[in-house]
């Protein structure tokens, strides 16, 4: 199992929807979240300087939000000094958009993993589950 | 007087004087036979009755008697006794005085009284024959009054040339005969023009020579027709001239004079002709070369100049520098008013050798004349009782030969010397003759021998006298006409000759040999043959059949060796003799050629030009010992003579034919067609180019102008005939024209017509000569050239034109704009022309294509650039700019031609549709956007649903009604996210510009997608046939055809008919470069007819179906397409529906 995963989206009831999901596959110990791409490096500057705390082997990233979206964070998260200190962190896009170039996009960056279509389900955690080990 | 007495009427009253007269008479003559008359009445009446009266003496002397008694007395002696001299004689008798008469007076006086009458009768009959030779001759003579030119008497030649009768030319002169249009004076010496009575122009050569005749100036002409010969020169000159003036250059003597005769020009021949070095004449005054004779005449010719713009001179002589005289003729123009020459000129050609040849014939003519002038007449008295002959005077013995003695002969003697041909038609004549007493004068020609066995024809006219109605004498003159005899079939002969040598048709073979011919006639017992000699002393044997053949082969091409006969005939231009040739030891090689041909004698006889050159060689051969006679030489000079011109005169017609030849074969070398006006007779002749260049045949052609004129194209024929007139005029020297004139098929040629006049003597135009250009081409290309010319005037593009530039730098320089590029730059041609077309290309134009238009320049390569310009007030334009390079005839470029189009609108039009376009991508990428964002925004919250509801359902409801609303949530969530989905996908297809293509089997896809469908397969258990044709493979996308085939499927389940089992069938078939895929069901079907057009439509339905959302035809159709393949539908209601799918291979 995974010990901790972090989701970013801005929308709340997505983020209660994968926390949900989550526990009952039993896929991460801990979900964090983050609202926007700000937020989310906000949350990986704080884990810079906490050394003592457990940080997230996976990110659940949607691409529109406010702020900073999905596209802008990757842009930042790739770069340094983010890239030295996190760079075994894979990331999964979970979008509903439908646009084919987000999803090649997507797999233009080595940290991302996969492009999943949202609504997250039991059935895709336990898919990528097996494809994690 | 022997043989019969002599009678004598003895007229006297006194009885006395007329016994002492007869006591006389008896005295000085044999037994005279004395007639009495007592009065002048009786006398006068014994002189009417008594026709044999030897004398009449009278004694009655006073004059009027004696008058009377002459004027019966005829030629019989009158002898006057008188009794005192008288003042007033007689002139016609002779006076004797009574008292002095004696016998021997009187015999005396009767003697020469009978001597002077017969004598007197001898004058007469020689005058007679000079009048028979005069009128006999066979060229036409005539005796004029020197000054009323009255004619006095006229020949029959004169009369069947003329065809005036004796009386009508006796009452006519000579310038009536003169044809009025060509000489303005009678001409008695020279080539002059005469009129027949039927109107005929005559060319005749006159000779008249000034005689005395019976107190008066006369002149006897003698008058050659030289028509035909003229002719020849004259067609000969046109010849020359018509091909002169095709070719150019000429042979002429050009001399150019002052009025006043002085010499102010000479071309380089005179030297060759006149011995003159070059510009020696020159300054002189042509007064002091001229012939004495000739200088009136030609100077007062020269003067008629100042009046006349043309004359033609009679010949005339010049003198050669080495002072002999050259005869020429010439043409002398006036061009006084040319400025470049303002003198005379004068066109002359040597004509010597024409007129020598004249001369001399003429002088051998005369002299045989002379000879048979000079002859006389043998006078006989035949005694028919006696059958004694006496001989009067000399002229027998002249004639024949033989001495009489005592001037008497008899009948015997005068028969054995009567031809035997001839003997039994003479007795015949003479016993015929003395039949009728009423007729007493004979003429008849026979053949009389003479002391050397040869004979002489004779004409012997003679009177028979009767006495007592019985023929007692014969009294005759006879007159050796052998001379004029032979005058007359030599004449004869010689016309033959030059009548054959004018035929051109007849060859001059043919003419030489008849030549031989008649030599032999002429020469008895000679055979002869005529070589030509030329340089080398080579001879060719020109005749062909006196001698034989192997005669002609020994001296065909033999060389006169200097030592031989002919060598001696030809080096000494001497006739040569011989009559012993084979012990001549002279003559061996002669003996030679000869032997076994049996002649003894020969004679070689030079044939010479005028200048004394030997041309040819006569030989005559004999089989008995021969020398000419006197007359013989002469004959054979003159046959040499005639064989001389005839060879000159031969060679004449050649030399026409020469220039006739020369002048066909300009017309035939030319493709020009030519044609030939012989305005009088309005005769027209045209060369091979009427039929070659305008297609009519031969016999279609036309010999007169209106043929022709009928030709020229309407529109152009008055302007033509315009012109034409003005040339005829004279108006203007030249004549060409340009007009259509119609081929053999009624279409029109252009032609180029060019022509000259040939004129007559007096400068009137005779005949027309002209070359026809066919320039239909050139005039087509023209009319082509005019429509090119009006396209590039016309068009609203800018032509510009400019020249390669040799210099190297590449810039060329303009040579023509056209209208459109001043409309088009503002600049006029004069601004540009000779410029760079820099000039009106901005500079900024230029920069950006300068690197491509230079290397185009230099390549020589056609190239195209569009640009801003500017004009020349500074405005704007876009044109689109091209040179072509142009090459000329070597393959050499040339010019450049530029077309500029101003696209300043294009330019602007495309800017708004880049715009338009611009605008609406933006606008679709927008729409696109705003379509993802849609999506996007409905999906999320949706999703968001559907994974809320998918953790509801793992949490028990115990609220039965919770649970039912929970279901039909979850139910609608579903059906709006499916819905969603579709529509999801219809977008993301719309917007695959490039989708992935794999390589797909069919046949597996098929078997994927009844995987998927299998729970709908084994509800419904449909019969499913494939045929698969091979196994199909497709490069496609694989979803794609999946999504195609699920759909297709569905649809045939879902629309399946309730009434009967199910059954699709699937086939796939390749056609050529596509493979088609039909899917056929036996459904409820569609009804076309009211919904075809809609049947692949967005959210069409066709049944009332739960399940059918309208979509899925509508994405089968994207789908395929996308994919670039077609989809097209058949379909019955209640029968079933058929797809058929084509997709290209590859």
């Amino acid at each position: 199992m995974i010990e901790k995963i972090l989701c970013v989206d801005d929308d709340p009831i997505t983020l209660m929807l994968c926390r949900k999901v989550i526990e009952k596959a039993g896929f991460a110990s801990t979900t964090d979240s983050a609202t926007n791409g700000e937020d989310a490096l906000r949350y990986f500057d704080r884990l810079m300087t906490a050394a003592d705390v457990i940080r997230p082997t996976l990110i659940f990233l949607d691409l529109n939000m406010p702020v900073m979206g999905g596209w802008e964070f990757l842009d930042h998260f790739s770069g340094e000094p983010y890239k030295a200190l996190f760079n075994n962190i894979k990331v999964i896009v979970l979008s509903s958009t439908i646009d084919p170039h987000d999803i090649e996009k997507a797999n233009t960056y080595p940290m991302v993993l996969q492009f999943m279509s949202k609504p997250i389900t039991i059935e895709m955690l336990e898919e990528l589950k097996t494809k994690l080990t | 007087m022997t043989g019969s007495r002599f009678s004598v009427l003895v007229v006297d009253q006194n009885e006395q004087t007329r016994a002492l007269i007869e006591k006389f008479l008896v005295e000085g003559f044999d037994s005279p036979f004395i007639i009495h008359a007592e009065s002048i009445a009786q006398g006068k009446k014994r002189l009417k009755t008594e026709e044999t009266l030897g004398a009449v003496v009278t004694g009655i002397s006073d004059f009027k008697s004696v008058e009377e008694l002459l004027s019966l007395a005829g030629n019989t002696p009158v002898t006057v006794i008188a009794p005192k001299i008288s003042l007033k004689k007689s002139p016609g008798a002779d006076y004797l005085l009574l008292r002095e008469l004696s016998a021997f007076q009187l015999f005396k006086s009767i003697s020469y009284g009978v001597h002077r009458s017969s004598e007197q009768e001898r004058m007469r009959q020689a005058a007679d024959s000079n009048r028979i030779f005069f009128l006999q001759s066979p060229v036409p003579k005539w005796i004029y009054d020197s000054k009323t030119l009255k004619f006095i008497d006229v020949n029959q030649a004169a009369i069947n040339l003329y065809g005036y009768s004796r009386e009508e030319f006796l009452s006519m002169n000579l310038r009536e005969l003169s044809d009025p249009e060509s000489a303005s004076r009678p001409v008695h010496k020279g080539i002059t023009r005469h009129k027949t009575k039927d109107g005929r122009i005559l060319d005749v050569q006159v000779d008249a020579s000034l005689i005395d005749y019976e107190g008066r100036k006369v002149r006897i002409a003698v008058c050659l027709d030289v028509t035909a010969r003229l002719q020849s020169d004259r067609a000969l000159r046109a010849n020359e001239r018509r091909f002169k003036s095709l070719i150019q250059g000429g042979g002429d003597l050009i001399t150019i004079l002052s009025p006043d005769g002085f010499i102010k020009y000479t071309s380089p021949n005179h030297e060759a002709v006149l011995g003159y070095k070059k510009d020696m004449l020159v300054g002189q005054n042509i007064a002091d070369y001229l012939h004495p004779e000739d200088y009136q005449e030609t100077i007062s010719l020269y003067k008629s100049l100042l009046t006349k713009r043309r004359v033609f001179s009679s010949v005339f002589r010049f003198r050669h520098a080495k002072g002999h005289w050259v005869w020429i003729e010439s043409i002398a123009t006036n061009a006084m008013r040319d400025e470049s020459i303002s003198g005379f000129v004068v066109n002359s050609r040597d004509v010597s050798e024409r007129i020598e040849n004249e001369n001399r014939l003429r002088k051998s003519n005369e002299r045989f004349e002379a000879i048979v002038r000079a002859s006389s007449d043998a006078i006989y008295d035949h005694d028919l009782r006696t059958r004694k002959i006496y001989i009067a005077g000399a002229s027998y013995k002249n004639l024949f030969g033989y001495a009489f003695p005592q001037d008497t002969t008899d009948i015997d003697f005068y028969k054995s010397c009567i031809h035997p041909d001839d003997r039994d038609f003479v007795f015949n004549f003479l016993s015929k003759s003395v039949l009728n007493p009423k007729k007493t004068h004979f003429e008849l020609e026979y053949r009389l021998r003479r002391t050397d066995n040869t004979y002489a024809t004779i004409q012997d006219r003679y009177n028979i006298l009767w006495e007592n109605g019985v023929p007692v004498r014969k009294i005759g003159a006879m007159q050796d006409i052998t001379g004029r005899k032979f005058q007359e079939t030599l004449l004869a002969f010689e016309k033959e000759i030059y009548e054959l040598n004018a035929n051109p048709k007849v060859s001059f073979d043919f003419v030489i040999n008849k030549l031989t011919g008649n030599i032999c006639n002429l020469i008895p017992d000679a055979v002869c043959s005529v070589a030509s000699v030329d340089e080398d002393m080579k001879m060719v044997s020109l005749s062909t059949v006196s001698l034989p053949d192997e005669y002609q082969i020994a001296i065909n091409g033999r060389l006169a060796d200097s030592n031989s006969l002919f060598g001696a005939a030809i080096l000494t231009g001497k006739n040569q003799f011989t009559n012993d040739v084979a012990n001549n030891p002279d003559w061996a090689d002669l003996a030679a050629l000869i032997d076994g041909l049996g002649f003894q004698s020969a004679w070689a006889a030079p044939v010479k030009k005028r200048s004394g050159k030997v041309i040819a060689l006569l030989q005559l051969y004999f089989g008995s010992s021969r020398l000419p006679a006197r007359d013989e030489v002469s004959l054979i000079e003159r046959i040499t003579n005639l064989i001389s011109i005839l060879i000159e005169n031969r060679s004449a017609v050649e030399e026409t034919e020469a220039a006739k030849e020369r002048y066909d074969i300009v017309a035939k070398a030319t493709s020009d067609t030519i044609w030939d006006w012989k305005i009088q007779e309005d005769t027209f002749s045209w060369n091979k180019g009427i039929q070659g260049v305008f297609g009519y045949k031969r016999e279609d052609v036309g010999n007169t102008s209106k043929w022709w004129f009928d030709r020229i194209h309407p529109e152009d024929s008055i302007r033509l005939s315009v012109k034409l007139y003005n040339f005829l005029e004279e108006k203007v020297e030249k004549w060409q024209d340009e007009y259509r004139f119609a081929c053999a098929d009624g279409t029109y040629k252009y032609v180029f017509d060019r022509g000259f006049l040939v004129k007559d003597k007096d400068g009137r135009p005779i005949r027309m000569i002209t070359s026809m250009q066919d320039v239909t081409k050139q005039k087509q290309e023209e009319q082509r050239l005019k429509l090119l010319e009006t396209v590039v005037t016309q068009t609203k593009d800018s032509v510009i034109i400019s020249e390669s530039d040799k210099s190297g730098r590449g810039i060329p320089k303009i040579v023509f704009v056209n209208p459109a590029f001043t409309t088009m730059t503002g600049y006029k041609a004069n601004e540009v022309v000779g410029k760079s077309p820099a000039v009106f290309m901005g500079r900024k134009s230029l920069t950006q294509e300068i690197a491509r238009l230079t290397q185009a320049l230099r390549n020589k390569k056609e190239f195209k650039f569009e640009t801003l310009n500017h004009r020349k007030n500074g405005e704007e334009y876009w044109i689109n700019f091209s040179m072509i390079p142009i090459t000329n005839k070597e393959g050499e470029h040339s010019h450049w031609i530029s077309i500029q189009r101003d696209i300043t609108e294009e330019k602007k039009q495309e800017k708004e549709k880049e715009q338009l376009i611009r605008e609406l991508t933006q606008n679709n990428k927008d729409l696109k956007q705003f379509s993802y964002i849609t999506s996007h925004n409905l999906r999320a919250p949706l999703s968001n649903l559907t994974g809320l509801l998918n953790l509801i359902k793992d949490i028990p409801v115990e609220n039965e009604e919770l649970r039912e609303l929970l279901n039909g949530f979850i139910k609608s969530t579903n059906l709006l996210n499916e819905t969603i989905n579709d529509l999801v996908k219809v977008v993301i297809i719309k917007d695959s510009p490039s989708i992935d293509k794999e390589e797909v089997k069919i046949d597996e896809v098929f078997e994927n997608v009844f995987n998927q469908l299998s729970v709908l397969i084994s509800a419904n258990k449909p019969i499913i046939r494939f045929s698969f044709e091979k196994v199909a493979i497709l490069t496609i996308n694989k979803s794609y055809l999946e999504s195609i085939l699920l759909n297709l499927l569905t649809n045939a389940i879902k629309y399946r008919s309730p009434h009967r089992q199910l059954r699709i069938n699937i086939k796939t078939k390749v056609s050529g470069n596509s493979l088609v895929l039909t899917f056929k069901d036996n459904g409820i079907g569609i009804d076309l007819k009211r919904n075809a057009d809609r049947i692949f439509g967005l959210y069409q339905r066709f049944h009332d179906y739960p399940d059918s959302k309208g979509l899925g035809l509508y994405l089968v159709k994207s789908q395929v397409e996308a994919m670039g393949g077609t989809i097209a539908v058949q379909s019955e209601v209640d029968k079933g529906t058929t797809f058929t799918l084509t997709f290209k291979i590859k």
